[in-house]
């Protein structure tokens, strides 16, 4: 029995990313596609969506020119494509507050948010400090502290303490501080439902950003090498990478890095009319294929 | 280093530019001159500042608005926001801006108004608590950090988002290199 569909799901790219950003120390090694993506969850009811994107509306044209993202699609094309409206959609969980996974919680009005309170009280506790600190900041909009604040006025903000079992059946929250950023989570899916679960998805947020975090580019002999920026340590990192394999008994290809070009290749995938790549993790029991 | 003031017509014309608020101007698509770069060069801290003290009073109002420690006016984060303001708005006050940056400045004259006004309704501890003068302060900073959008857009050189210590700083630079 499978209880979520999941779905990655591909709304805009660089197509020239440097592989030192990806991969910590891997200087002159070329550039590589990176995709941005979000991840959607149909089940038990409820449709909750893994980040959020970022909004165009609010500095995409400045991030096109700067950094040559292009083929951004907002989530009423991007979640067009499966049939789900961005009204839809029930729940968000944040893995961490850089603006290209939590930029875009104004486009789902009717959706609750998680996110781990550290994420935001650390971030606040860096607005204190004067500006030489500024570095801290990097790749947070403090425009979406004001769009969390609305949603805590509506009661939709809620603010995860540490690791959290079944926020809705099945789905696991577990923090991983001192990485990427102070707080970022991940997200184990139980798919069967069972607490030792044989069907365990692990979504990755930035804690890894594609498969060669995981196995260092030799999966015969692997070994764990820490994403290209980390506001905690690169350490905190590589033993996250751990845990998080060993949360789904050490099968790489069950943890999903969603700016991995190459998850194509592992899973049935189509793209949309726009270009964007749609992969289909899982089926729920009877649901349909979006990809065949 | 101070420039001339605006004349009626220079002003004119800045306030018809300002029309074109909310998108990337066409100003900021051309190479400024020299006066203007020496603007920019001179307001940019001070517009940092400003945005720093805007995020500030955001971090307030998230961590009045879950419950958090958010007292009063003496909170440390509305602290340190009027300290940045009153850094920022020294600045802003006292340049002036060239013909070719004043639609830039025009927006950041109304950005520092809109925060200066928020600090004022966030001034003593029985305003912090009264939720319709927090909803009006927010709705003021929000009106704030739109006119910073506007003036970020109207020039080059001014960021609403750290990117420098983001990963997708690094293509910028293999983007420079390459160009």
């Amino acid at each position: 029995m499978t209880d979520y569909s999941i779905w990655v799901l591909e709304y805009s790219q660089i197509t020239q990313m440097p592989r030192s950003a990806v991969v910590y120390g891997a200087h002159n090694k070329g550039t590589s596609k990176l995709p941005y993506c979000y991840v959607l969850l149909k089940g038990k009811g409820r449709t909750i969506l893994l980040d959020v994107g970022y909004n165009n509306v609010d500095y995409g044209a400045y991030f096109h020119t700067a950094f040559g993202s292009s083929n951004w699609h907002g989530p009423d094309e991007v979640l067009g494509e499966c049939g789900i409206r961005p009204e839809d959609v029930t729940d968000c969980i944040i893995t961490h507050a850089h603006f290209d996974h939590m930029g875009g919680i104004a486009l789902f009005p009717n959706a609750t948010f998680y996110v781990q309170e550290k994420e935001i009280t650390t971030w606040v506790s860096y607005m204190a400090l004067p500006r030489q600190f500024r570095w801290l900041m990097g790749a947070t909009d403090p425009g979406d502290i004001m769009r969390a604040v609305d949603l805590a006025k509506q009661g939709r903000l809620v603010l995860v303490k540490g690791p959290m079992e079944d926020v809705f059946p099945g789905i696991d929250l577990h923090p991983a501080y001192e990485t990427h950023t102070p707080a970022s989570q991940y997200i184990v899916i139980r798919n069967d439902g069972k607490r030792q679960s044989a069907d365990a998805w692990v979504f990755a947020g930035d804690l890894v950003y594609q498969f060669e975090n995981l196995d260092g580019g030799t999966p015969d002999d692997p070994y764990y090498v820490p994403v290209g920026l980390a506001a905690g340590s690169q350490a905190n990192l590589v033993f996250t990478t751990h845990e998080m394999l060993g949360r789904v008994g050490h099968e790489s290809r069950r943890v999903i890095p969603i700016h991995e070009e190459g998850l194509k290749d592992r899973f049935p995938s189509r793209q949309t009319k726009h270009d964007l790549r749609i992969t289909e993790i899982a089926l729920a029991d009877g649901e349909k294929s979006l990809v065949k | 280093m101070r420039f001339q003031t605006l004349t009626t017509a220079e002003a004119e014309a800045a306030s018809a530019s300002a029309l074109l608020c909310g998108e990337v101007s066409p100003e900021v698509k051309s190479p400024p001159d020299g006066p203007t770069v020496n603007y920019v060069l001179e307001i940019r801290p001070a517009f940092d500042t400003l945005h720093h003290a805007g995020a500030q009073i955001a971090a307030w109002f998230i961590l009045a608005e879950t419950g958090g420690e958010a007292e009063g006016p003496d909170h440390p984060l509305l602290a340190a926001a009027r300290r940045s303001f009153a850094e920022a708005a020294e600045t802003i006050r006292s340049v002036r801006a060239t013909p070719r940056a004043a639609h830039h400045h025009h927006h950041l004259r109304r950005a520092e108004a809109a925060i200066e006004a928020v600090l004022g309704k966030l001034s003593d501890a029985r305003q912090c608590r009264d939720p319709a003068r927090r909803d009006l302060a927010l709705a003021q900073l929000k009106s704030g950090w739109r006119e910073m959008h506007h003036a970020a857009a109207a020039l080059p050189g001014f960021e609403m988002v750290q990117f420098s210590g983001a990963c997708c700083a690094v293509h910028r630079n293999a983007l420079a290199r390459d160009n």
